[in-house]
């Protein structure tokens, strides 16, 4: 009796939350339909003469079609990024995990200070080392600082500390080299750290204001966030904008949607594997 | 200037040289300066500039708006010695850029012509201390936008003092229980600031070197008193201007009545379509029957940053956008503001009668505007903090913590503060 009210409790709770999460991509959908008037005077929360199509054209066709040249650039940063920031992140955490060496703990604690760091603190230090190498207002200029993430090394450490040293003995005895272990079995036992780092350095380039709004000057470089600021900054004066800057941030966030829903898979396993240590 | 740049710059040279333009004639290769901006319409100007000019070429960029993370580029840039020559900046801005040293005196390539081109008062506006940081560009002169057809269905007078704006204030409430004259963003003081500029003492001078704080006078605490109690007793709506909400409101009349800069008149129109014909544009009212005070709200200059290699081209570029009859067209047609060149003003796009106002012209009543817009007010650096610090504390004020004045009050002693650790003498 006790543990069905229970039970009940937190589904009412989990669904009110779930709500308060949802509604405002509920918005983002409705106003995504509208035009630009009924943006503004009709009902938030319902549609009002459903328009989708004609927006997603308008969006696309907007400045000579930019609008692509943001996404593809904001997939070239986010995908490149996060896929070398999860490699060298589960390098560095295997390493520190599994090689003895001097200052191991030091290391680690430095790194493990990046995590406490924003992004957005050390964007200007980051844009004037850039300056100097020549390298602002270029696509390397956001690649490049994208490849670290302190978080994703601590997590890969934790991951691979559960990879059992007998198999990794067992892989030496048979004549395997360190690259090979590290390639085929370590990288397997981490891999649903591997998968939370990619999502995670994912939504965090994807969601970037700061770094590529100091980095990037030429609009044809910038991503999603970059671009469709801009044109909120002439919305006012060019009211179709108020409908794309929507219909935009609607179609900016659908990868996030089907890459959360691609690897969640991965990732709940990895979450329930991971909290059982041997 | 980074040496990839140069060489970009380079191969740009030659590829227009390539094309056999006039550059090839002159036997130079053109000056090529960057301009960042985010003015809408600045584009075609630039291209403009660019189609009749030989000996200089210039590339815009198009960056998110100075508020937005714009002037935190700029600053960026100026540090990392990599900052473009020319800059879109606010006019509030240009102390704090200053401060940091990151502009470059024009007064060594302005000519007496030149500054007889433009507006006095604008002018005013990028003086410092001697210097001259930017050409202006444009300023907000205000009116009062009002609904022609519910005034005359109302049997209300266009107000002509702030007393009988309050009178008219009641009234709109009374034929109307959905309608307010006008609504006062709270949390965008903006406005405000401007409404106080009318009231005659500047928030700071700089007489005998020093930073001089006078946002509590007694003008601006009347101008903090009259709002606070017009909001108290319900005759104005407290919400934001420029928002999704407020163009509603625009367009189901139910705010009739709003101070507003001239620039405003593109937004309403484009926002408040089907309102068109019925809005008419009036003075601002007055303190004192019979005064003839205006206010600017917002209001925009081009700067030369820092490091500029070639200042002179630069200035020869940031005259030419803000002075040439057809650039001040393209730009007063994106809506731009009010041009601080004097042959502007008379600009065919802004003698004709305005479709959304009902066939008024409003070119006199601007340019008088303009003028009667009371000298002497100096920005301060640090504009921007003590703005956010109004925004947040008045509403605060009408949740019941404190008063307008208190706030004034608070952001004085703050911002005087601030100046202090600026190394700056203030008071």
């Amino acid at each position: 009796m006790r543990t069905v009210s229970l039970r009940w409790l937190t589904t009412v709770l989990l669904l009110v939350l779930a709500a308060y999460f949802l509604l405002p991509l509920y918005w983002l959908i409705v106003a995504a339909t509208k035009n630009t008037g009924d943006l503004i005077n009709s009902s938030p929360l319902w549609f009002a003469n459903p328009q989708l199509w004609t927006n997603l054209g308008d969006l696309f066709a907007f400045s000579d079609g930019i609008y692509l040249r943001w996404i593809l650039n904001s997939v070239i940063y986010s995908g490149l990024g996060a896929a070398g920031a999860t490699l060298i992140a589960a390098c560095a955490g295997y390493a520190m995990a599994k090689c003895e060496f001097r200052g191991r703990e030091a290391l680690f604690n430095v790194i493990l200070a990046g995590v406490l760091l924003p992004t957005t603190a050390i964007g200007l230090p980051l844009f004037l080392l850039m300056s100097d190498a020549g390298l602002a207002n270029t696509y390397w200029a956001v690649l490049l600082p994208s490849l670290v993430s302190p978080f994703g090394v601590y997590l890969s450490r934790v991951y691979a500390a559960t990879v059992p040293d007998d198999v990794l003995d067992a892989a030496r005895a048979d004549g395997a080299g360190e690259w090979r272990i590290f390639l085929t079995i370590a990288l397997k036992i981490m891999s649903p750290a591997l998968v939370t780092i990619f999502l995670f350095q994912f939504i965090g380039i994807w969601n970037n204001y700061f770094l590529p709004l100091v980095m990037l000057s030429d609009s044809s470089l910038y991503p999603l966030t970059l671009g469709l600021t801009s044109w909120q900054g002439f919305a006012d004066r060019e009211p179709i904008l108020q409908t794309l800057v929507v219909v935009g941030s609607f179609v900016s966030v659908i990868p996030l949607i089907v890459l959360s829903g691609a690897l969640q898979r991965f990732w709940r396993a990895g979450l329930t594997e991971g909290s059982v240590r041997e | 200037m980074g040496s990839p740049l140069l060489s970009l710059a380079a191969v740009a040279m030659l590829l227009v040289s390539a094309c056999g333009g006039g550059a090839g004639a002159t036997g130079r290769d053109p000056v090529r300066l960057t301009f960042w901006a985010w003015v809408p319409g600045m584009d075609k100007a630039v291209e403009l500039f660019n189609r009749t000019h030989d000996d200089v070429q210039v590339t815009l960029d198009n960056i998110p708006p100075g508020p937005k993370g714009g002037y935190a580029k700029m600053h960026a840039a100026v540090l990392a010695g990599d900052a473009p020559c020319l800059a879109q900046m606010e006019f509030q801005e240009l102390p704090s850029f200053l401060l940091n040293v990151e502009l470059t005196d024009l007064n060594p390539y302005l000519t007496d012509a030149d500054r007889a081109d433009f507006q006095q008062n604008t002018w005013d506006l990028v003086t410092y201390e001697g210097g001259t940081y930017a050409v202006p560009q444009a300023t907000g002169p205000m009116a009062l936008y009002y609904r022609a057809d519910l005034f005359d269905k109302w049997g209300i007078e266009v107000p002509k003092t702030w007393a009988e704006y309050r009178e008219a204030a009641a009234r709109v409430r009374e034929a109307d229980p959905d309608a307010y004259v006008t609504n006062f963003p709270a949390n965008d003081t903006s406005p405000f600031i401007s409404l106080a500029w009318q009231a005659g003492t500047p928030w700071f001078d700089t007489r005998g070197g020093v930073w001089n704080a006078k946002m509590t006078s007694q003008e601006t605490l009347k101008v903090a008193d009259y709002w606070q109690g017009m909001i108290k007793d319900g005759l104005v709506k407290v919400s934001p201007h420029f928002a999704p909400g407020w163009y509603k409101d625009l367009a189901s009349g139910h705010l009739v009545a709003i101070p507003l800069a001239q620039w405003a008149e593109a937004i309403l129109a484009a926002n408040a379509p089907d309102t068109a014909g019925k809005w008419r544009a009036a003075p601002l009212p007055q303190w004192e029957a019979g005064g003839k005070a205006s206010a600017s709200n917002g209001g925009s200059s081009t700067a030369l940053l820092r490091g500029c290699e070639h200042p002179r081209e630069a200035v020869e570029f940031a005259l030419w956008i803000n002075r040439d009859p057809r650039s001040v067209a393209m730009l007063i047609e994106s809506g731009y503001g009010w041009p601080a060149a004097i042959d502007g003003m008379s600009s065919p796009s802004l003698t004709k009668p305005s479709a959304f106002l009902g066939g008024q012209r409003t070119d006199q009543l601007f340019t008088e505007s303009s003028s009667q817009v009371p000298r002497g007010w100096v920005w301060w650096p640090g504009y921007e903090e003590t703005r956010q610090r109004l925004n947040d504390s008045f509403p605060r004020a009408l949740a019941g913590e404190g008063t307008f004045a208190s706030a004034l009050r608070a952001a004085q002693t703050q911002v005087v503060e601030q100046l202090r650790e600026k190394g700056l003498r203030a008071q």
